[in-house]
């Protein structure tokens, strides 16, 4: 029954040959050269800071979440009266201005600066980029430190990834991801990059965003993505649904089986109108 | 979301209209256990989990995911919920009410 969503694997797999592995990719990035004359900051020691810091900052973030979940807990079985309503929305809005991501974010920074250039660094710069996502002057600084002194490393595949979904200015996101794709050294970095910059253009420009999903299944095909498979996986489903999945174009059709074990197909409701509602519980 | 489904699906039993679910909840035992405890009458295919041969082709990543075909089998809307999921498909009754 599954036969054409096979044809559509084997697609995907075909993309390989030629690929890169997915061990292909490059060691990580050595720590830059340390300036000479400054003091070397014990990398260990501020790796073990950052570690620290991680904590504190996810167990505020944990006691953030369930203060929220308090608020709205009441409400879960019913709607709220009007006062009640005005009510949670001043505490929710009383919450948000202890949201810890603003004042871990300086704390971050703060460590980062300690010891430019170093990975311990790289790795802040990304706890800010990650955390500071709604303060725009932050999330560029940030940026801008990671390109200018990072650019070499694997771990820029988390900016990459993350330029995919902010509500930052497009222009900047753009040239961001511009860089990233044709400066990073690492294969991760490049697909990552490749991904949100089609993931970004698709809104605008189709036939960009088809192209750098092409590009993908051609270099990047076997090299695992961290979610939804390989980078060649999750172009090949970006492809199939900007080629067969937009409005005004037929349907596919694939063989299905329903909770009787009754085989259907799609096609089989021509003439009726008909909605598809992919659904779960779970 | 499923209120309203029934909803629909009752008023619209005489017309021709379908309502085919994709169901990401397990094997068919498990969906028909579902189907009966929430008292949905319409048929579901079987795609076992998010990861399911359905969800994948057709690049689903969020849940529920809604597609409107006509009565050609062309898509004619997507992710319309509730309100303007019963708009979308009086529209595309009247459309074929109105091509007879």
């Amino acid at each position: 029954m599954r036969r054409s969503i096979h044809a559509l694997f084997a697609l995907a797999a075909l993309g390989t040959l030629p690929g890169l592995s997915a061990r292909e990719q490059a060691p990580a990035a050595a720590p830059a050269a340390s300036t000479s004359g400054a003091p070397k900051p014990d990398e260990a020691a501020l790796l073990a800071e950052l570690e620290a810091l991680n904590e504190e900052f996810e167990a505020a973030q944990q006691a953030f979440y369930a203060k929220l979940n308090e608020l709205y807990a009441p409400y879960r079985e019913r709607e709220p009266s009007e006062a009640e309503a005005a009510e949670l929305e001043r505490k929710v809005k009383e919450l948000y201005a202890q949201d810890p991501s603003k004042s871990f974010t300086p704390r971050y920074t703060a460590l980062a600066k300690k010891a430019p250039g170093t990975p311990a660094a790289a790795k802040a710069w990304l706890r800010v980029v990650n955390i500071g996502g709604d303060d725009e002057a932050q999330f560029r600084g940030a940026v801008a430190v990671l390109l200018a002194e990072h650019l070499e490393r694997a771990e820029l595949t988390e900016l990459a990834s993350a330029l995919a979904y902010t509500q930052l200015p497009p222009e900047f996101v753009r040239s961001t991801l511009g860089t990233l794709r044709s400066k990073s050294p690492q294969p991760s970095v490049q697909a990552a990059a490749t991904l949100s910059l089609a993931i970004v253009l698709q809104r605008e420009d189709v036939a960009q965003a088809k192209e750098l999903y092409r590009e993908l299944v051609a270099k990047f095909a076997a090299l695992d993505a961290g979610w939804g498979g390989t980078y060649g996986e999750i172009a090949t489903r970006a492809l199939f649904e900007l080629e067969h999945l937009q409005i005004g174009m037929v349907a596919p059709d694939f063989e299905a089986s329903d909770e009787n074990g009754v085989k259907f197909k799609v096609g089989d409701y021509r003439g009726k109108v008909v909605v598809l509602d992919f659904w779960g519980f779970w | 979301m499923l209120p309203h489904e029934k909803a629909l699906v009752e008023r619209l039993k005489d017309k021709p209209f379908a309502l085919i679910g994709i169901n990401s909840d397990g094997d068919a035992a498990a969906v028909r256990k579902l189907l009966a405890e929430q008292g949905i009458t319409w048929r579901n295919a079987i795609d076992v989990s998010t990861e399911g041969p359905w969800a994948r082709a057709w690049n689903v990543s969020g849940w529920p995911t809604i597609y409107v075909l006509d009565s050609k089998g062309v898509i004619r809307f997507r992710d319309v919920r509730d309100a303007e999921l019963e708009a979308a498909v009086n529209e595309l009754l009247a459309e074929l009410e109105a091509a007879k």
